[in-house]
């Protein structure tokens, strides 16, 4: 008999068919809360970008100005306020998306310790996987318990779809450890497991190896990525830099298409040199 | 909207609107006399990228069609494909910027009648 010990995911894996003492009922734990721990400081953290920005714009004013980035030298009272309300919003945001975030798998974890959970056990029933892209979710129901989940959602519960390399199936049979408001699964097993043994609880990057896109089943010819793709993310962010703070070298390189001698018309010393300003009616 | 250009002595001018992550196709200068102080020549400037952004994406057109129409046998051949395309975009390119130019054209004598009324009301230095 072959037994393969994994890191605290599977304790047991039967490869031969004989029946394993150390594990009778046959079932291969493939997602535990509490193994997996708070995933989801990702998502609260993507508010701190905002938070750094805020900063930068409503309490570093004079980095902004040397920078000579325009649309963010910001003047008047008016704007003064809003880049405070800026930053403000910011904070909120990142503070109560923790909150909620943590404060949910907090209790995750507590019902899974103490062994709070529900437990529903059966095989895999209409079954619907997920396409890659996402809509619909991923859904099945087990003894007449509906179960729905996506790898795009926020969550600290189980959500790795099949197209995205998840381990159930329609021939799935399997064993949940669920939170009854909302059906989160907290453990999942699955009976005679035949699939990778990997942390089905670990997140995405959002800059995938071309290694893991090639591994999962994706019938369109549009995934199939060259070693360049994720080149053009860091791309549109450093045009989206470029636009910003090369827009007057840029406008000064236009081609004139047509010159006109105009009247001469003097201006008012309001519009005062080097900002960005506009005529009284704007 | 403005920008001072003192390097260059000129002032730039935008379209008004929601058009800050954009970049402008078409713009207007307003060229400064030596005392900084009077608006001598105005010019309606076309972008200098444009040309280089329709190349590569006429480009990454026929390679994408290309690559798609070649596993397709009753598709028609990508030259008159491709042909019928960029007289599309050359004729409906020609009549776009003839628009944009004339917008432009009317964004820069309102700019100067607001100035002239300025002037008028005495706001302007003379």
């Amino acid at each position: 008999m072959m037994l393969r010990i994994d890191r605290g995911l599977s304790q047991v894996w039967k490869d031969d068919g004989f029946e394993d003492p150390m594990n009778p009922d046959r079932f291969v734990k493939v997602f535990d809360v509490l193994d997996s721990g708070f995933r989801d400081w990702i998502f609260s953290a993507f508010g701190l970008i905002f938070v750094a920005i805020g900063i930068v714009i409503a309490v570093f004013p004079k980095i902004v100005k040397a920078a000579g980035i325009p649309f963010l030298d910001v003047q008047s009272r008016t704007r003064r306020f809003s880049r405070y309300v800026f930053l403000g919003f910011a904070i909120l945001w990142t503070t109560i998306s923790f909150s909620m975030t943590y404060s949910q798998y907090h209790r995750h974890k507590a019902l899974a310790q103490e062994n709070g959970c529900r437990i529903v056990e059966g095989p895999v029933e209409h079954f619907v996987p997920m396409p890659w892209a996402g809509h619909p979710v991923e859904s099945f129901s087990v003894s007449g318990v509906l179960f729905s989940y996506s790898d795009f959602n926020v969550t600290d519960g189980f959500n790795n779809t099949s197209s995205h390399g998840g381990p159930i199936n329609h021939d799935s049979y399997v064993r949940i450890c669920y939170d009854p408001a909302g059906n989160v699964i907290l453990r999942l097993e699955i009976r005679d497991f035949k699939g990778e043994l990997k942390d089905y609880g670990k997140t995405e990057s959002i800059f995938p190896k071309r290694g893991d896109i090639q591994k999962l089943d994706i019938k369109n010819p549009a995934m199939q990525m060259p070693w360049y793709d994720n080149l053009f993310v860091v791309l549109y962010f450093l045009d989206f830099l470029a636009i910003q703070t090369l827009f007057l070298p840029y406008i000064r390189t236009f081609f004139a298409s047509r010159r006109c001698p105009s009247w001469i018309v003097q201006f008012p010393r309001v519009l005062s040199q080097e900002r960005k300003s506009s005529f009284a009616t704007a | 909207m403005i920008f001072w250009d003192r390097e260059n002595r000129a002032i730039w001018l935008r379209p008004r609107g929601f058009n800050l992550i954009q970049v402008p196709l078409t713009t207007a200068k307003l060229n400064v006399d030596a005392s900084d102080r009077s608006i001598v020549e105005d010019e309606i400037r076309f972008s200098s990228g444009f040309p280089f952004v329709m190349a590569l994406f006429l480009w990454t057109a026929y390679r994408l069609f290309s690559a798609a129409m070649a596993a397709n046998a009753n598709a028609p051949p990508l030259a008159l494909f491709g042909g019928i395309a960029a007289l599309v975009i050359v004729i409906g390119g020609f009549l776009n910027l003839r628009i944009l130019r004339s917008r432009m054209e009317k964004l820069v004598q309102d700019a100067l009648s607001e100035l002239k009324d300025m002037q008028a009301l005495g706001l302007a230095p003379r």
